[in-house]
């Protein structure tokens, strides 16, 4: 029985490691750029004030990763999920700097940051199965 | 937070995730080409590059060996004619 519940706990596990590693990373893409286009621009003016410089380079990264998802050029779209990683990991650091991670909803931006470098890796072992 | 400390977080935040990328991309590489490396001298794909190997030169021989066996066809069709007219000739001869 113990065996049993070991066995299929190992199956899902290496099942949902497979999805993370393979999936289709499009739908996390577009969600990433919406994020790095409405909600962090939004947040970070609310609560860091206005840092035009990396505002608008969120904005900009945003529209960017959307049009290399909607132009479906994986090299366009690797080079916008580095960007994206990027400006979630400085969103993180002006979070950290300014007033750190206050309340237990703003380490939602780590899970961003990690989100983003699973996109990026799973576009770079597509882009490298293509040989491209 | 003055302009120039933001531009210069922002500048080196995205430097720095960019290099650590880099040393991730570089591990993701090598993993990929070691995958190649064992997929190439795995001894099932070696297995299976010899069939292949066997089944294009059966395929040749196989061909080979239809065009040969309409050529003796063709031959015997010749020779069952030309034993017909001669068992003809024969059968006449006696009868004289």
């Amino acid at each position: 029985m113990i065996q049993h519940i070991k066995d299929t706990a190992k199956q899902r596990v290496t099942h949902l490691l497979d999805v993370w590693k393979h999936s289709d990373s499009q739908p996390t893409e577009m969600t990433l750029a919406l994020v790095n286009l409405l909600l962090a621009p939004a947040a970070t003016l609310i609560e860091l004030g206005p840092l035009w410089f990396y505002q608008i380079m969120l904005v900009g990264s945003g529209i960017y990763q959307l049009l290399c998802v909607a132009k479906g050029d994986l090299k366009c779209r690797v080079r916008a999920s580095i960007v994206t990683f990027g400006l979630f990991s400085t969103t993180l650091m002006m979070y950290i700097i300014t007033i750190g991670l206050p309340t237990p909803s703003h380490w939602g931006w780590f899970v961003l940051v990690f989100s983003a470098f699973g996109s990026l890796k799973r576009l770079k072992t597509e882009q490298l199965h293509r040989n491209e | 937070m003055s302009s120039t400390e933001q531009i210069l977080i922002t500048i080196g935040t995205i430097a720095g995730s960019a290099g650590l990328w880099k040393f991730f991309e570089a591990r993701l590489k090598l993993k990929a080409e070691q995958r190649k490396d064992d997929l190439q001298n795995n001894d099932g794909v070696q297995y299976r590059d010899d069939l292949k190997n066997r089944v294009e030169k059966m395929s040749v021989a196989l061909e080979e060996a239809n065009a040969k066996i309409l050529e003796l066809t063709q031959k015997v069709a010749e020779l069952e004619t030309e034993n017909k007219y001669l068992q003809r000739e024969i059968d006449i001869l006696k009868r004289k």
